[in-house]
């Protein structure tokens, strides 16, 4: 099964993506993005930075450990 | 009671003069997030996860009369065991905010897909209110952040005109004096400690990495968030 390796805009960080994770992990920083946003009753876009580094961090934790 | 009215004269005269004869400064920022949002955060089992880890975080303001530094303090060797901190992001995380009070430059470095971007901000608009209070040893009167429309925000700050430096914590900037307390509407910020020096500090203004207002900033990637 080939795993592709690639810099792409998923991740906001310099991590090489897996792109079987991919999906799943960029699904799962936005939900998460979305969710803490729905907390704070705002759109992500309301609150770019904050809301990018949420991304960031839930991408990261999901490519690292899945 | 002559002598000693000239004591507290001298007390007051001495520790005025301390205030406005400083060269340089370091504010210890506490930041919290409220215990209300967390728990919320945590009984929401998609979230769960990511509030379960917060806990709070202090930054440091670094300042002289020219411009400062916001960032965070070194991380305490607890803070290896969790993986990401909701309160440490809403804090400022890696970044790095420097603000010119001369030029009003208002700029922060931040890293993404291995570059590093310097977003410069328009200043922050502020409404000054008559409501005082005092932290620690100083006065502080409330001013409530103005958006583009001239509305005002759930965000708002305590400041003193005792330190006459419009800093604050991260872009939080641009008032007549030093922010002590800003609530963001997502965080408490609370300077826990103050030091006002007697030497020179330097504080760099960061020059290496691709330049973006704001607004370049927003439109490059709100796209992370417009499809849903």
């Amino acid at each position: 099964m080939a795993v592709v390796i690639m810099f792409v805009g998923t991740s906001l960080s310099a991590a090489p993506v897996i792109e079987e994770d991919n999906s799943n992990c960029v699904r799962r920083a936005r939900a998460a993005a979305f969710a803490v946003a729905d907390h704070f009753d705002e759109h992500p876009n309301d609150d770019l930075e904050f809301y990018l580094e949420i991304y960031d961090a839930v991408y990261l934790d999901c490519y690292l450990n899945g | 009671m002559k002598q000693l009215f000239i004591i507290l004269l001298y007390l007051i005269l001495v520790k005025d003069t301390n205030i406005k004869n400083f060269q340089s400064g370091e504010v210890t920022y506490k930041i919290s997030m409220s215990k209300e949002i967390i728990e919320k955060g945590k009984a929401n089992p998609k979230l769960k996860r990511l509030f379960k880890s917060a806990s709070d975080v202090e930054f440091q303001l670094l300042f002289n009369k020219k411009a400062s530094e916001y960032k965070k303090i070194k991380a305490m060797q607890n803070d290896a065991n969790s993986r990401f901190n909701i309160t440490e992001i809403e804090a400022g995380g890696k970044n790095v905010f420097y603000f010119d009070l001369e030029t009003k430059e208002n700029i922060y470095s931040k890293s993404i897909d291995s570059e590093t971007y310097l977003i410069s901000r328009p200043t922050y608009i502020w409404k000054i209110t008559k409501d005082s209070t005092t932290i620690g040893d100083y006065n502080c009167l409330k001013a409530i952040l103005l958006n583009d429309e001239g509305e005002e925000m759930k965000i708002f700050a305590w400041f003193t005109t005792q330190i006459p430096l419009g800093y604050g914590p991260k872009n939080f900037n641009g008032l007549p004096g030093l922010i002590l307390r800003l609530n963001s509407g997502k965080a408490v910020y609370n300077a826990t400690k103050i030091k006002l020096l007697d030497k020179k500090i330097v504080l760099n203004k960061p020059e290496e990495g691709i330049r973006l207002t704001y607004k370049e900033f927003k439109n490059r990637f709100k796209g992370v968030f417009d499809q849903n």
